[in-house]
């Protein structure tokens, strides 16, 4: 289901998904619209633009909240033109999972936005590659992140974006083992406790890169 | 003279509703039909990959990433003009935002309660702007720290360097830029400027 007040966009993005194998359930100009349709037929994604009538601020992450209070099934993927930190923080904090977080931009990679789609739908947490690149390479004074090898800048990076274990190594071309001994040793050198699920992890480490 | 200082209020105020209704103009306008573009390219690319005619896929892709290079570069310009981040969400996450970019590491405090009139957050946004800026320019400092305070008398702000100082107004510059636009609000720019560093502060009234 896609919710967009630029209907260019939606339009282009219901018949591109459509194209993709994707059954688009419903679409709306509004938080409000996509609420009722939501309560109607729950999808097992929604596609939201952050920037949304009536204000043009962040009422996607409202209606996002509204949809998660009545349909906690329903996996939500927020689009924008920006994307803010402190609103990836606020949706990995408040949504437990099951929550993405891309530009718009990225809809263009139909593929790799179709993978984002099922993992935010299966309720793994996505979060784009342009924020994390920022807070990655972000000055800092005493830079614990000169600590870390190329390598596990990379695997950091990915997990970040909220990839699992299995899918960072997939994307470097590396074992699981390697990945996993990777990821003890970014904990251990950052000073930040391993979690079990990817969404806790996700968390962690944004908020480790932001302080 | 109060007469004169309500028109430039008016005209900055004027000016920066310019600012912000064209940032919201490229936002919906160009830039969402942009991105509308790059997705409907990546429908030719898939297309062209089902049908086998993979040179073709190719150079859509590569037409593709050049649409979305331009689009990134339009975003950058937009935020330039009025950064959407400070009408939404505040001082607070705009500043921290041109922390984040800064090639020069930053240590920032903000303490502001609520939400300020909109020519002094964006009066604020510019100071700490320019003044990141001008030291990741001018001061070859290795950390800058910014400091973001409400209190009775006013919102200070201060961006403070470790670099090699020289900073002055000079006309038409960024700083003389932000004297102007101070004065309007009733407030003076500070530049203490010596041999261990550069410290730019203001106080804006806010009542
Ligand atoms: N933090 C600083 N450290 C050292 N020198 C500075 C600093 N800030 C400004 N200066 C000096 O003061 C001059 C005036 O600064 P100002 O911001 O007004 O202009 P500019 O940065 O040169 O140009 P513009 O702001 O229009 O891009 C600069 O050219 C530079 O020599
Ligand atoms: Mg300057």
């Amino acid at each position: 289901m896609l919710a967009d007040d630029a209907v260019l966009f939606r339009e282009g993005l219901a018949r591109i998904l459509a194209d993709a194998g994707f059954t688009v359930t419903g679409q709306a100009g509004d938080g409000n619209t996509l609420l009722d349709l939501i309560r109607a037929d729950p999808p097992d994604v929604a596609v939201i633009d952050l920037r949304m009538p009536p204000g043009y601020a962040a009422e996607g992450i409202e209606t996002a909240a509204a949809i998660r209070a009545r349909a906690p099934a329903v996996g939500l993927m927020l689009l924008s033109q920006y994307v803010e930190v402190h609103h990836a923080l606020r949706l990995i904090n408040e949504f437990d999972g099951g929550v993405g977080y891309l530009l718009k931009d990225r809809v263009s990679d139909l593929a790799a936005f179709g993978t984002d789609l099922r993992r935010v739908g299966r309720g793994d947490t996505v979060i784009d590659s342009d924020l994390v690149a920022r807070l990655v390479a972000r000055r800092r004074e005493r830079d614990p992140l000169d600590n870390l090898t190329d390598r596990e800048r990379a695997v950091l990076a990915l997990m970040a974006q909220g990839l699992s274990n299995v899918a960072v190594a997939a994307d470097l071309h590396l074992a699981v083992k390697t990945v996993e001994a990777h990821v003890t040793a970014i904990f251990t050198k950052l000073g930040l406790i391993q979690h079990e699920r990817e969404h806790r992890r996700v968390l962690a480490v944004l908020t480790f890169l932001r302080a | 003279m109060l007469e004169l200082r309500a028109t430039a209020q008016r005209l900055v105020a004027a000016g920066d509703a310019t600012r912000r209704r064209m940032e919201r103009d490229l936002h919906d306008g160009v830039q969402q039909r942009l991105v509308t573009v790059a997705m409907e390219l990546g429908g030719v690319v898939r297309q062209a990959t089902a049908a086998g005619a993979t040179d073709v896929a190719t150079e859509a892709d590569t037409v593709r990433a050049h649409l979305l290079e331009a689009t990134a570069e339009l975003r950058e310009m937009a935020r330039g003009l009025h950064p959407a981040v400070l009408t939404q969400d505040g001082l607070e996450a705009a500043a921290g935002f041109l922390a984040d970019r800064s090639p020069v590491p930053v240590r920032l405090t903000v303490a502001v309660e609520r939400r300020l009139p909109a020519e002094i957050e964006a009066t604020a946004y510019f100071v700490v702007s320019e003044c990141l800026t001008n030291a990741a320019k001018h001061a070859a400092a290795t950390l800058i720290t910014v400091e973001i305070r409400q209190s009775e008398a006013g919102l200070t702000v201060e961006v403070a360097d470790d670099g090699c100082g020289g900073a002055a107004k000079r006309p038409g510059g960024g700083l003389q830029g932000l004297a102007d636009r101070l004065a309007v609000l009733d407030a003076r720019l500070r530049i203490d400027s010596a041999s261990n560093g550069t410290r730019l502060r203001t106080v804006i009234p806010c009542g």
